[in-house]
């Protein structure tokens, strides 16, 4: 169990004031305190860019890796210690852009992992080339002459690629966002939880002012049904005027932990490996 | 007459069972007391082709095969055509005579051993899938070898299948031997009984495999690459027994970010692959580098660039795998040069990585990896699992994950121990594991995790001279080259191997002492460039002139390399 003042690091964020990741961090923490976890038993995995640098300032457990490649690094966290709780911040250039490939394919695996997308729709560590989430048209110095093909729509891949839970929060609502995420490592299976992140320095569009505007929550709406997969694909298509934040889709399924043959006998961690006997393998090649 | 020593080549289309087939032969000359080495080449398709494994079975052990054959059994014409000229004289060809019209081949001095196989088993047995087993009746009626071993043998394959099944089978084995009765007393090759009892009949890649098992390997990350699949079939196939997380990923860079994920917890993780999947898993290893995770990746090599021939052998990868991934390499190299080797390197390679906290990659190729060899049960006795500096308990105040220690290894927490948080980080980190860009610290970071490579050196397999110090000749090898040069070097009479183990860290003054006294070293490589020969100048300044190298994808036997000495 942690207080706030327990998940202070050693250093400060070093975000651009006003950055939408100050409202994750916050949402996380509060999170973490509100669902009384023990840090020493959270491990977060993160990618590259300025997001994924919160994993230094939050003090738990942490394994900043590779650009891209922050789910496969959690899913053998998680695999190989089913007892922690996994979570996965990583931006939009991560997740959906040079590390899709490993998006979709661990949503359908439902491996116990929260994955939460800061989605500023820019590379802002690279200093403001458009991103896979970034509108057509957008200008930045990769695309000067504004994005051709059509923006990522995640909430549409995940409910079409067996995402058990698939919800989108704003940076600039820390309450509702730190519900969301509490919700979503209460979740067994995997959890997307897209988030709306503001980068002010370098996406002028889509600013928290875009976004207060624009964002509503589908809790409020009345009729609205997560386990409705056909009405969550349909709502997941609004993007303009009005923006949905909330739960889109929930369902409860096994998880890949519950059928891998591999976890039958324990956690892996746990093992005794001092003397694994390995006669009868032997005997098999005689 | 030759007595105890039988080459055999069973060839024909892929998908007609020639491996399964091969194996049942050899598995009984194994029960009779020989030494069977077994080697496949096959072409990279399920159907069609022509495929062929070679068995060499013999008193003594081999770690290569010859290119003479005593019996052959072609099931298509293109295995007769193609191999008809390595038959020795008096040397037979068993076929079926309504399958195949081999009145145009030239046999030489080759006995034709045409029977209507097909026709029989379907009318005696009546099935014709029998046929491959009165083959095998039938070799063994030749070269007079105990029917009841082959049994046994089969007794054992069809277990599960019942009794009628083992029965129809003992009548087909029986079909086959009453059926060489014609030319059994003629033949060339007698195979009355061996001395070997109580041996395996295995492949370098389950070897490892078996190795990673016996080490505690408990997680598995890979994407199936030939020549490396096997050991992903091999662990799934154990993975209830053993308790190991076998994940058949999405794609290599997956496998081996999952595997550093692991092993960031505390478990024993490995990747396996080939050269192609290595190169995904470049940056990933420069991560378990810098990060300083324990994990071990196998890399088993087949002919690159690109696609290249996926089936076939090949030892290009040296360069790769000591450089995959940017920066100065923070990793060990392990060249095992036999099946027990596979094995023995395979389970160290665990220890070394949890001891150094860096990723091990275990290198050998396709003639390795697919190879069957014989040998006796690995003896585990002396094995003991050394899992380094890690803690499992509260550190206690201020722990530092990259503490600066003497040799350079820190006190390693993972997820889950209290008091022993901290964020292991790609980006260069202080004794926290925080970022810095400090360039103090990044200079005694750098030293930390290349100084490990120092101390490692002592625990990496050394070089090692294999047979007479004063040898005329010196083959310079590694991998599958080691059982070949040692034949050839029996050949040649006055040669002797020097066999380097270990390719990173480089035992750079063991192997200039040995070089220095070499009369005449050659090195003997399957690749074009001579890799190590380039590796060995690099490190040694010794430049070695005279070269063996092959590299057309399929393996060389000894004679190979004495007719170019």
């Amino acid at each position: 169990m942690a207080e706030l003042k327990d998940l202070q690091t050693r250093q400060n964020p070093n975000w651009c004031p006003g950055c939408g990741n100050f409202g994750i961090q916050a949402a996380l923490k509060s999170a973490i305190v509100n669902l009384k976890l023990e840090p020493s038993n959270i491990a977060i995995s993160t990618g590259i860019g300025c997001g994924s640098k919160i994993n230094q300032w939050i003090e738990t457990y942490g394994f900043a890796g590779l650009h891209g490649r922050s789910i496969p690094v959690a899913m053998g966290i998680k695999l190989a210690n089913p007892e922690l709780t996994v979570i996965d911040l990583s931006g939009d250039g991560d997740g959906y852009g040079i590390g899709m490939c490993h998006f979709i394919n661990t949503m359908r695996r439902n491996i116990d992992i929260t994955y939460i997308v800061q989605n500023n729709q820019i590379y802002g560590l690279t200093l403001g080339q458009t991103s896979p989430t970034s509108e057509k048209g957008a200008v930045g110095p990769s695309t000067p002459h504004g994005v051709i093909e059509e923006p990522v729509n995640p909430i549409r891949l995940a409910l079409s690629s067996a995402c058990t839970f698939v919800a989108r929060g704003f940076a600039g609502d820390i309450p509702h966002l730190t519900g969301l995420i509490e919700e979503a490592v209460k979740h067994r299976g995997f959890a997307l939880i897209d988030v709306l992140q503001p980068c002010v320095t370098f996406n002028k569009v889509n600013t928290h002012d875009f976004f207060r505007e624009r964002v509503y929550k589908l809790s409020e709406v009345s009729e609205y049904d997560v386990s409705n997969l056909v009405r969550a694909y349909e709502v997941a298509g609004e993007w303009g005027d009005k923006i949905p934040i909330g739960v889109f889709y929930k369902v409860e399924k096994p998880t890949y932990e519950d059928s891998d043959v591999g976890l039958k006998s324990g956690n892996p961690m746990k093992a005794d490996i001092s003397d694994v006997n390995v006669q009868e393998v032997m005997s098999s090649f005689m | 007459m030759k007595q105890g020593a039988l080459n055999l080549l069973i060839g024909g289309p892929a998908g007609a069972g020639i491996e399964k087939s091969g194996k049942t032969i050899a598995l009984s000359f194994l029960r009779g007391g020989y030494f069977v080495f077994g080697n496949v080449e096959h072409m990279s398709r399920i159907r069609g082709g022509n495929n062929f494994l070679r068995l060499r079975i013999d008193e003594k052990p081999h770690a290569s095969h010859v290119e003479e054959i005593d019996v052959m059994i072609a099931l298509d014409k293109k295995t007769v055509e193609e191999h008809i000229g390595e038959v020795v004289d008096g040397g037979a060809v068993i076929y079926d005579s309504d399958d195949l019209d081999l009145s145009e081949i030239d046999a030489g001095k080759a006995v034709m051993i045409g029977v209507p196989l097909k026709k029989m088993a379907t009318e005696k047995l009546g099935n014709a899938i029998m046929v491959n087993v009165i083959s095998l009746g039938l070799v063994c009626g030749l070269v007079d070898f105990d029917v009841s071993v082959i049994k046994k043998v089969l007794g054992k394959v069809f277990e599960k299948k019942g009794a009628e099944i083992i029965k129809l089978n003992e009548k087909a084995v029986d079909i086959g031997h009453e059926l060489a009765g014609k030319w059994a007393g003629d033949f060339h090759v007698k195979m009355s009984g061996g001395k070997a009892v109580g041996n395996m009949f295995i492949e370098g890649n389950n070897a490892f495999a078996l190795g990673a098992l016996k080490a505690g390997c408990k997680y598995v990350g890979e994407y199936p690459m030939t020549p490396s699949s096997s050991i992903l079939h091999f662990m799934a196939k154990w993975a209830e027994k053993y308790g190991v997380v076998v994940k058949h990923t999405e794609d290599e860079i997956s496998a081996c970010n999952s595997v550093i994920g692991a092993g960031f917890a505390g478990v024993r993780s490995m990747a396996a692959t080939s050269g192609g999947g290595l190169a995904l898993m470049g940056e990933a290893i420069g991560l378990a580098g810098m990060n300083e995770v324990p994990c071990v990746i196998a890399n088993v090599m087949r002919p690159g660039p690109a696609t290249g021939l996926p089936t076939r052998t090949d030892q290009g990868d040296l360069r790769q795998v000591i450089h995959a991934g940017q920066g100065d390499p923070v990793k060990i190299v392990l060249l095992p040069g036999s099946v027990e080797e596979c094995f023995y390197f395979g389970y160290q390679a665990f220890n070394l990585a949890e001891k150094y906290q860096l990723p091990v990659i275990v290198c050998f190729d396709k003639h390795m990896g697919e190879g069957y060899f014989t040998v006796p049960p690995f003896d585990v006795s002396t094995l003991k699992v050394d899992r380094g500096k890690l803690i499992t308990e509260n550190p206690g105040e201020d722990y530092k994950r990259y503490l600066q220690t003497e040799d350079g290894m820190s006190p390693r927490t993972i997820p889950g121990v209290k008091g022993g948080i901290h964020r292991s980080t790609s980006d260069e980190h202080d004794e926290y594991g925080d970022m810095t860009e400090d360039a103090e610290n990044r200079n005694l970071m750098v030293e930390k995790r290349m100084k490990k490579l120092e101390l490692a050196m002592s625990d990496c397999p050394k070089p090692e001279i294999i047979g007479d110090e004063g040898a005329e000749i010196t083959f310079v090898t590694w991998g599958s080259g080691v059982g070949i040069c040692k034949e050839a070097a029996e050949i040649h009479g006055n040669a002797n191997i020097l066999q380097i183990k270990t390719a990173w860290p480089f035992h750079t003054k063991e192997v200039k002492e040995i070089l220095k006294s070499a009369k005449r070293p050659i090195l003997v490589e399957h690749n074009y460039g001579g890799q190590m020969g380039g590796l060995i100048a690099e490190h040694t300044g010794i430049i070695l002139e005279e070269r063996i190298l092959r590299y057309d994808g399929r393996p060389m036997t000894a004679k190979y390399i004495t007719d170019k000495i």
